[in-house]
């Protein structure tokens, strides 16, 4: 009885929050609805039994709430004040859109004839869902995620190797001056520059 | 050392108090080296006074700042110390005893980035908001060196609980094999808690940072938070690399209330030795150096656990 | 920075910013425009506080245990509050916290800061857009950066009145996230009594270190700043220079030995070497180690007088420096310049 209340509970808290994500007046609030709106899901799934799954879910959702916020502020550069504002477009298609998938989700969740349950949940439920889910290609994923995750900091490393705190605008000098190189003193850190005074960085921090 | 019990919720109550303790212990520690090396004299009871001066003042207003955020954010930070010692074992007690109570630990210091972030843009301030955005970037620098700094013990304990991990360090405390994990879990409580190298969110340079703007309780529950933070996040250094509470002659929780106060008192000493970072030189020893460091750690470890059995 | 030195004295601590401060001590006496600058800041002191102007050196002692006594003075304090409360409700109240987006006046209380006394007010401006304004703060405008992209920018004013900021500097920056993509230095202009020229050796030694003692705050090393700041308060205090060379020169040793501080701050600032300056081709670092040799060797009794340019060179120098440069990284370029006015500085605290 107290997990359908709990249930019951955390889904009315997802769905509210869900709702003042479009209806509030401020993008910062709006993100961080959107993430009390994801960690009331993850608290459902620890109802599930699913420990693992429903901590990390909110872990990842706070993270990923707390840098799209950072996003919304730089290229909507809204500030604390509330002001009105509308978030909703293409309000007639994406109604139709929403109310049609809630409908299929709904009859699939109510209709369709659940199995009966055969022997007893696993000791370790993230475990056995984890087979279930991906059966004999789970070597493959293990080995797939370190390079996944090898390639995306590789691949941002290399777009940006030295991060937003470069020289802007660049130095017309030579690249020689720019790399590496701590102590290059006085001598030739500008090549070629414009006539006034114009601030070097020589070398890395 | 027995098996860690978990206790009665109403236990919950003395928890929060050990909590609030250590933080102040932290404070006090602080303050007296910090008058010290100004020159100047007390500090011992430097904590005390400054609770009793930030109750006394009313909390600011600001024009057009986002109150609700803001008083979120900066109530949340102790709220999250509280909630994290909450797995933390102390001795053989434990209030809560999840099955995955280090990823809990993990989740909760990523709240302290909503809640540190949440302090900086309420005030409606340019200088509270720049803290906010340095913080976040000094979090994506020590988050995931911290996680797979704690998959180490994870995998070497084979399990998530912190009671397994303290357990399994009953022959060999994990410091011993670990390191390299060690020393990027302390960095990473530093960086969590906004303490020295890792205060650029809240340094001289921006007037306070995400302090600039509060006073009053708002003041007080930033401060005592980050002081929470520490101490909660020295008691996992502990319980996850220096054997919880395992210790001849005195009871568990004496030696982990003991080996605490140590890193907490060696971690504000060693920031004295360190410049703060500013944010442009934070993300290359991050990514270039811990993180890398750190993989081969975890690998070391892997190989350490398979061979094992 | 006799101020500062009574404060070491008491037990009490300078405060980073408003917010945090209970005591607001103007050094010297403000000019009219820096009344109003004045007054917003004590605005935004939390109650309970205490206000105090001091004009010499003498007075400081009794200024401060005065206000002391305000502030436990329950029955001023609650009268004071009260009457603050009511002025929150009036339309004005767009001055009580002054926090907007382009704004950001943070005093340095208890801080000897106001070295000149006298400042203008810097006009606060916002990026003045066609946008919905709430309470009459605009947005961030859009700026493009260093990719192409459209993102914010806030215009937002660095001083002139900040923790471990020369006096009377504005900055006005614009800033996109923390990294100030354009600025423009502007001077507040300086009254009568800010240039008075006697100089003298032990004058020369109190100033340098007190330069030092800011770039080494900002830059993190506190205690190699109040070791700086225990030098010059003796230097301030002893009639003489000569007793600060040793701790001067053991000093200057030390921080050439420091490799943390030498690796944060080298390369940064760098000013060009075809500059017409005397600091062409330095760094911040580089600008550290000048300011204690220059104290150096004023101790030793070799009296130089500092060469300045005139502001208008310095604002050129400061925006170009500035420009495309992280907050931090800015605020520690501005501290390591000698911006004071002109002539050199008096001897006597201000």
């Amino acid at each position: 009885m107290l997990t359908t209340v709990i249930f019951a509970a955390l889904a009315l808290i997802a769905v509210a929050a869900g709702i003042v994500v479009f209806r509030t007046d401020s993008m910062a609030r709006a993100t961080y609805a959107l993430a009390v709106s994801f960690v009331a899901v993850g608290a459902m799934m620890l109802q599930f039994g699913l420990d693992y799954i429903g901590v990390v879910t909110i872990l990842m959702m706070v993270m990923e709430m707390a840098i799209m916020a950072i996003f919304m502020v730089m290229f909507m550069g809204m500030n604390p004040a509330l002001m009105p504002m509308d978030m909703v477009h293409n309000k007639r298609g994406s109604l139709l859109i929403a109310g049609g998938v809630f409908v299929v989700l709904a009859a699939g969740a109510l209709l369709v004839p659940w199995p009966a349950r055969r022997g007893a949940p696993a000791v370790d439920l993230t475990a056995s869902l984890g087979e279930a889910i991906m059966g004999n290609k789970m070597l493959v994923m293990l080995t797939v995620s370190p390079v996944l995750f090898a390639t995306l900091v590789s691949a941002v490393v290399l777009a940006n190797p030295r991060g937003r705190y470069r020289d802007y605008p660049p130095p017309l000098a030579a690249p020689g001056d720019a790399a590496g190189g701590t102590d290059h003193g006085g001598t030739g850190s500008d090549g070629g520059t414009a006539p006034h005074d114009h601030g070097h960085h020589g070398g890395g921090h | 050392m027995s098996g860690i019990v978990q206790v009665a919720p109403v236990w919950a109550v003395a928890a929060v108090l050990l909590t609030v303790l250590a933080g102040v212990a932290g404070a006090v520690f602080e303050a007296v080296v910090q008058a010290r090396s100004d020159g100047r004299r007390g500090g011992l009871l430097a904590p005390v006074a400054e609770t009793a001066r930030l109750l006394r003042q009313p909390q600011r207003s600001l024009l057009s700042a986002d109150v609700l955020l803001w008083r979120i954010g900066t109530a949340a930070l102790p709220i999250i110390a509280v909630l994290m010692a909450a797995v933390l074992p102390f001795g053989s007690w434990v209030i809560a005893d999840l099955p995955v109570g280090l990823v809990w630990f993990n989740a909760m210091d990523v709240m302290v980035w909503a809640a540190v972030w949440l302090a900086g843009w309420g005030p409606n301030s340019a200088h509270a908001m720049i803290g906010g955005y340095r913080f976040l970037g000094l979090a994506l620098g020590y988050e995931l060196p911290l996680m797979f700094a704690l998959t180490a013990p994870a995998v070497a304990a084979g399990s998530l609980r912190m009671a397994d991990i303290v357990a399994g360090q009953e022959t060999l405390w994990y410091v011993a094999w670990m390191p390299v994990a060690f020393v990027v879990f302390c960095a990473a409580v530093l960086a969590f808690s906004l303490h020295r190298p890792f205060d650029a969110p809240a340094g001289a340079d921006l007037g306070g940072g995400v302090l600039a703007e509060a006073a009053g309780v708002d003041r007080l529950l930033l401060l005592a938070g980050r002081h929470m933070l520490l101490a909660v996040g020295s008691g996992f250094a502990v319980a996850l690399f220096l054997g919880g509470g395992a210790g001849p002659f005195l009871p568990g929780w004496a030696w982990f209330l003991t080996k605490t106060l140590v890193v907490l008192g060696v971690l504000l000493v060693v920031r004295r030795r360190l410049g703060p970072l500013r944010p442009d030189q934070l993300m290359a020893p991050a990514w270039l150096v811990a993180l890398p460091a750190v993989l081969v750690q975890l690998a070391v470890v892997a190989v350490v656990a398979v061979a094992r059995g | 920075m006799a101020v500062e030195q009574d404060l070491v004295e008491r037990g009490w601590v300078p405060a980073l910013s408003p917010a945090d401060a209970d005591i607001l001590c103007v050094c010297g006496e403000p000019a009219a425009d820096l009344a109003g600058v004045l007054d917003r800041i004590w605005d935004e002191l939390p109650s309970p506080r205490a206000r105090t102007t001091v004009v010499a050196a003498a007075d400081i002692d009794g200024a401060l245990t005065a206000c002391a006594r305000e502030l436990a003075d329950p029955e001023r304090q609650a009268s004071q509050a009260g009457a603050r409360n009511n002025d929150a409700g009036s339309p004005d109240s767009g001055d009580h916290g002054q926090m907007d987006d382009g704004d950001m006046d943070h005093s340095q209380m208890d801080h000897g800061q106001m070295d000149d006394g006298d400042m203008d007010h810097g006009g606060m401006d916002h990026g003045g857009m066609d946008m919905p304004m709430p309470d009459g703060i605009a947005l961030a405008g859009q700026g493009s950066d260093r990719d192409g992209l459209d993102l914010d920018e806030l215009q937002v004013p660095l001083g002139p009145v900040l923790p471990f900021w020369p006096a009377g500097l504005v900055l006005r920056c614009t800033l996109q996230g923390d990294v100030v993509m354009s600025a423009q230095a502007d001077w507040l202009s300086t009254g009568p009594g800010a240039e008075a020229t006697v100089a003298d050796s032990r004058a020369v030694v109190v100033h340098q270190t007190d330069l030092a003692s800011r770039l080494l705050r900002l830059a993190g090393s506190t205690d190699a700043a109040g070791r700086m700041e225990r030098i010059r308060n003796r230097a301030l205090a002893s009639g003489s220079s000569a007793a600060s060379h040793g701790p001067l020169t053991a000093e200057l040793s030390r921080l050439k030995r420091s490799f943390l501080l030498r690796r944060s701050l080298r390369g940064v600032g760098r000013v060009g070497t075809d500059a017409p300056r005397p600091e062409a081709g330095t760094d911040v670092w580089d600008r550290l180690l000048g300011m204690v040799e220059a104290a150096v060797s004023a101790a030793a009794g070799v009296y130089q007088p500092p060469s300045r340019l005139s502001r208008q060179v310095d604002a050129a120098l400061l925006a170009d420096l500035a420009a495309g440069q992280e907050l931090g990284r800015v605020r520690l370029i501005v501290a390591s310049f000698d911006l004071s006015p002109v002539a050199a500085l008096t001897a006597a605290a201000r």
